[in-house]
């Protein structure tokens, strides 16, 4: 039947409608030739177009899931819709890096004042919110603020390259779309982990610290962090994480700075405990041992913690449990839990064997707190 | 705003322009054939290489154009709740309940009535599908 379809098409040969057939061919495969970017960079414009569309989904979930769990933490009198989106579209202006000597002190501000007038802002608009709904709905805001932003960010490139059909810009952005793209997918799982206080993977630390506290008392001790004083092999060691279980991270360097000054300058270890950004072909929840501060974020805590360890020559000790930055923002996941009961393990071998009996040793667990308890 | 995809008439000609050329190819291999079977080799050779060019490159032109997007909202993880008893090591898995976390003290033991406690909250791993050949 094709045999007869194509008899009925005169041959590519001597009459004139094979002749044509022939021109169109060649001059199809000339616009192949000349134009082959320019069919390219549509075809990349429409891929990009297609991750616009997942992240507006991505990004409206969120703010769906946000002004649900307003309204259901919150009890609000009024609808905190319009509020929420003005929230959305928060900003910070980190300060100048031109001079950086004391750079310091001005980021810890900003990001103070951010905090604050988060809090501030989710008082007002969730008041029936207990402190650590207050926190969870923090942690749900920060992540639909994210996937907003990620949102905006691809559809402005998305939109420019349209424009300007500069190759560079559709290019740049098609390149990244499967990674962007997972880290949103990453985060809106995130979004309903904080919506229902669920633990997260970049918990994994304070998990360790949570059950190495588990039946002794704890004590606030600085802003969002409490601490526990236990006996392991006869050593004096306090046990710091994020008052749990709101989603919370704590200062960790004005803890351990007090810590210090009250046990006068006698502190012969601290032990960071925290999650850890895993190499692909690495196994989620393996732990490893190392040396220096283990911890995340933009990097004012860290300056203080060196800070407090370099003035008191204090060796500073690190356990890491392995995650993707994926498995960091989603629920915890079960090879996690089984790799913080291996970090515990670490970390009494450590104190056991780096330090002697009557030495005073901190333990940190660092990492979001959200639904873990102490 | 303005975002859908503009361009659709320059994507419906880049349509039609695939088409026409993957019939186009189609018509240039069965020529390449009725010339290889008549004896012309040179003619056949030529509308071959034409042929096969052309049906690739539409081919992979088209396949290019296929872009699926998931505009499902995505479906909630199921989380799990490991509850322990400290007295009788009695353990028990369910579903993840609003209020839970982790080392908070949850019902009583069905064993020996004593309050439990949640040792684990984590998403459930859904069951992998067999490895193929290229995986």
């Amino acid at each position: 039947m094709i045999q007869t379809l194509f008899e009925q098409v005169p041959s590519i040969g001597g009459d004139s409608l094979g002749f044509i057939f022939n021109l169109i061919y060649l001059l199809l495969f000339l616009i192949f030739m000349l134009y082959g970017q320019k069919i390219q960079m549509l075809s990349m414009l429409r891929e990009v177009g297609g991750a616009v569309d997942r992240l507006k989904v991505l990004s409206d979930e969120a703010r769906g899931v946000s002004i649900s769990s307003v309204k259901e933490m919150g009890k609000p009198d009024n609808d905190p819709t319009e509020r929420i989106d003005q929230f959305l579209e928060y900003f910070t202006v980190l300060p100048v890096g031109l001079d950086p000597a004391g750079i310091v002190p001005k980021i810890e501000h900003i990001l103070d004042v951010r905090h604050k007038r988060f809090e501030d802002e989710i008082r007002k608009i969730a008041p029936a919110a207990a402190d650590s709904q207050v926190s969870n709905i923090e942690g749900v805001l920060e992540v639909a603020l994210g996937l907003n932003y990620i949102y905006r960010i691809i559809r402005h490139f998305y939109l420019l390259g349209k424009k300007t059909m500069s190759y560079i810009i559709i290019m740049q952005i098609q390149m990244q779309l499967p990674l962007i793209l997972r880290e949103a997918e990453a985060y809106s799982a995130a979004s309903k982990a904080f919506a229902h206080g669920q633990p997260i993977g970049d918990g994994a630390g304070a998990l360790v610290a949570a059950k190495m506290m588990h039946g002794k008392k704890a004590k606030i001790i600085a802003e969002d962090i409490v601490a526990t004083e236990l006996s392991i092999d006869k050593r004096r060691v306090f046990v710091l994480k994020a008052e749990g279980p709101g989603a919370k991270v704590g200062k960790y360097g004005d803890a351990i700075k007090k810590l210090v000054k009250k046990c006068g300058n006698k502190v012969s270890m601290i032990v960071m405990v925290d999650a850890a950004g895993k190499f692909e072909g690495e196994e989620t929840g393996t732990t490893a041992e190392g040396v220096g501060t283990a911890i995340g974020g933009i990097g004012d805590i860290q300056f203080r913690i060196e800070e407090v360890a370099s003035k008191y020559k204090i060796p500073l000790n690190a356990v890491v449990v392995k995650e993707s930055v994926i498995d960091s923002v989603a629920p915890m996941k079960k090879a996690i839990i089984k790799g913080v009961d291996e970090a515990i393990q670490k970390v009494q071998r450590l104190i056991s064997e780096k330090t002697k009996r009557g030495d005073v040793i901190i333990v940190v667990g660092i990492g979001n707190t959200v639904g873990i308890g102490q | 705003m303005a975002l859908r995809r503009g361009g659709s008439v320059v994507f419906l000609v880049f349509l039609v322009s695939i088409i026409v050329m993957l019939l186009l190819s189609a018509q240039a291999l069965y020529t390449s054939y009725s010339s290889f079977k008549n004896g012309q080799m040179d003619q056949a050779s030529y509308y071959f290489l034409f042929g096969s060019a052309g049906l690739a490159s539409s081919l992979y032109a088209l396949t290019k154009l296929r872009i699926r997007v998931d505009l499902t909202t995505p479906k909630e993880l199921d989380v799990l709740t490991e509850i322990e008893c400290g007295k009788c090591g009695f353990k028990n898995i369910r579903r993840f309940a609003k209020g839970d976390y982790i080392l908070k003290t949850a019902e009583n033991c069905p064993k020996c009535n004593e309050p439990t406690t949640i040792t684990a909250i984590y998403q459930e791993e859904k069951e992998k599908k067999g490895k193929g050949l290229l995986r």
